[in-house]
């Protein structure tokens, strides 16, 4: 996210350097650039070629000198900025502010659109995924009922009988969640391929990041709990030891 | 020593699977429990090893009360026993050798000591050469000797074997019922539910009779005899 500062071109170096030292001590700038009069005029000379006639009848250059900084990208709720910017307008040598407002207010509420259907999907699959190991458990569990019966016999602890299906419960927890993984990665490795192009201005927007490996663990780890809780749960209900 | 005070046992009102049954079963000692079918023989069986519980009664096991021990504790009482279904109760995707190395793997033994244990025992029912076949390859008294040996691999005090020859022809179920008496000779307690009169006549040493589920009478032959 990028905010555009026009200054007083009458602004002098020590007053532009103060003002920009104070910028940069805020935690939301992650970077802040100088753009001067003549690097504005040719910016715009650039993109429109066919005006160059016009700037030269003027005489003067009408472009104002800015500071084009760029937001970090977890400080980019509305508020946080809101507030920076309106501190910001009342420095001294600051003339205007550019900053979409609205843009950010609607990406920001698709994002916690996204967020919350993602949790109510992510929910549904933690719901589904520990229904299918339970039944799974179970089917094994009905499958290995004469095994169970002479473990039982021979004085085999309910532990003992119990292990190797809260193993095969966790197994197939971590399984589930290195596929997801694996799936995930091959997504945010295609995405990009297949529909960057054509996303064009949203590019930026719908840019896919890969998980952490912090992220990674945590699904990993994850995994396994539910593999844990399914079987057991199934364990309990199916096996009567 | 096994001791039964008063044990009742009711599966459905108003029958009675059992009825005041009360015995004693000294350690060492070689008895069968007969009767005919639906006498009972089964589910005294059954309780004595704590699969079911009695409707009312003790079972005392060397002083301890067997009603007594908590669920999650019961395999310490089954560690001590042996038993044997006529049915043998294998698993048959498993081989002979895995099939009598259960009983010791939920012991935790080292692998080195299982198969020490289980060639010991196969050898004991003369089934060690064929510690790599499958159940399903070998003749039905060769299953019940596979059944025998897994009973017997971790050397309890108490083996108990319900109907162990019903399946067999009469020269296997003598051959079975020596194979126990052999085991007892080595000091365990041995109770076999039969209705086998023959094997009862020739091996008997202490016989118990049910009926309807009441014990009816009890006969001691000297073990000399034998």
């Amino acid at each position: 996210m990028a905010v555009i500062v026009f200054l007083d071109k009458n602004l002098t170096p020590q007053e532009k350097g103060a003002l920009e030292e104070k910028i940069k001590q805020s935690p939301l700038v992650a970077r802040i650039d100088y753009v001067t009069q003549e690097q504005a005029m040719t910016r715009f000379i650039q993109k429109f070629p066919d005006l160059q006639p016009l700037l030269q009848d003027l005489g003067t250059n009408p472009f104002p000198p800015s500071l084009e900084i760029t937001i970090q990208p977890r400080y980019s709720r509305s508020h946080l900025v809101t507030s920076f910017l309106d501190s910001l307008k009342r420095e001294k040598g600051v003339q205007d502010i550019q900053f979409n407002l609205d843009w950010v207010e609607r990406i920001e509420s698709f994002d916690r659109l996204v967020r919350a259907i993602g949790l109510f999907l992510g929910s549904l699959l933690l719901l589904a995924s520990l229904f299918i190991i339970s039944n799974v458990i179970r089917l094994s569990v009905v499958n290995r009922q004469e095994e169970i019966s002479i473990l039982r016999l021979v004085g085999a602890t309910n532990n003992f009988i119990r292990l190797p299906f809260v193993l095969e419960g966790i197994i197939l927890g971590i399984l589930g969640s290195l596929i997801a993984i694996g799936f995930l990665w091959l997504i945010i490795s295609l995405f990009p391929l297949y529909v960057g192009h054509s996303l064009g201005a949203f590019k930026e927007i719908f840019q896919l990041r890969s998980l952490t490996s912090s992220q990674v663990i945590i699904l990993i780890f994850s995994g396994g709990i539910i593999g844990f809780v399914g079987s057991f749960s199934s364990l309990a209900r199916f096996l009567k030891i | 020593m096994i001791e039964l005070y008063h044990i009742w046992k009711q599966y459905q009102k108003p029958d009675w699977a059992l009825a005041d049954i009360s015995l004693t079963i000294r350690n060492g000692e070689f008895c069968f429990i007969t009767g005919p079918s639906g006498s009972g023989k089964t589910t005294l069986l059954k309780i004595i090893f704590r699969e079911i519980l009695p409707t009312e009664g003790q079972i005392i096991i060397d002083g301890l009360n067997v009603l007594k021990i908590p669920d999650h504790l019961i395999y310490r009482l089954r560690r001590q026993m042996g038993i044997v279904f006529q049915d043998f109760r294998l698993l048959y995707e498993r081989r002979v050798f895995d099939n009598v190395a259960i009983s010791l793997r939920v012991l935790g033994l080292s692998t080195k000591e299982i198969r020490r244990r289980v060639f010991n025992a196969l050898r004991q029912v003369n089934l060690h050469q064929k510690m790599w076949d499958y159940p399903y390859q070998l003749s039905y008294g060769e299953q019940q000797r596979v059944a025998i040996a897994r009973a017997i691999v971790n050397e309890p005090r108490i083996i108990l074997a319900d109907e162990p020859t019903g399946n067999l022809d009469p020269d296997l179920a003598f051959e079975i019922i020596s194979l126990f008496k052999e085991i007892n000779k080595r000091g365990a307690t041995v109770i076999i539910c039969t209705h086998d009169r023959e094997i009862i006549r020739h091996f008997g040493e202490k016989v118990f009779f049910l009926h309807k589920g009441k014990l009816i009478g009890k006969e001691v032959f000297p073990s000399s005899k034998k």
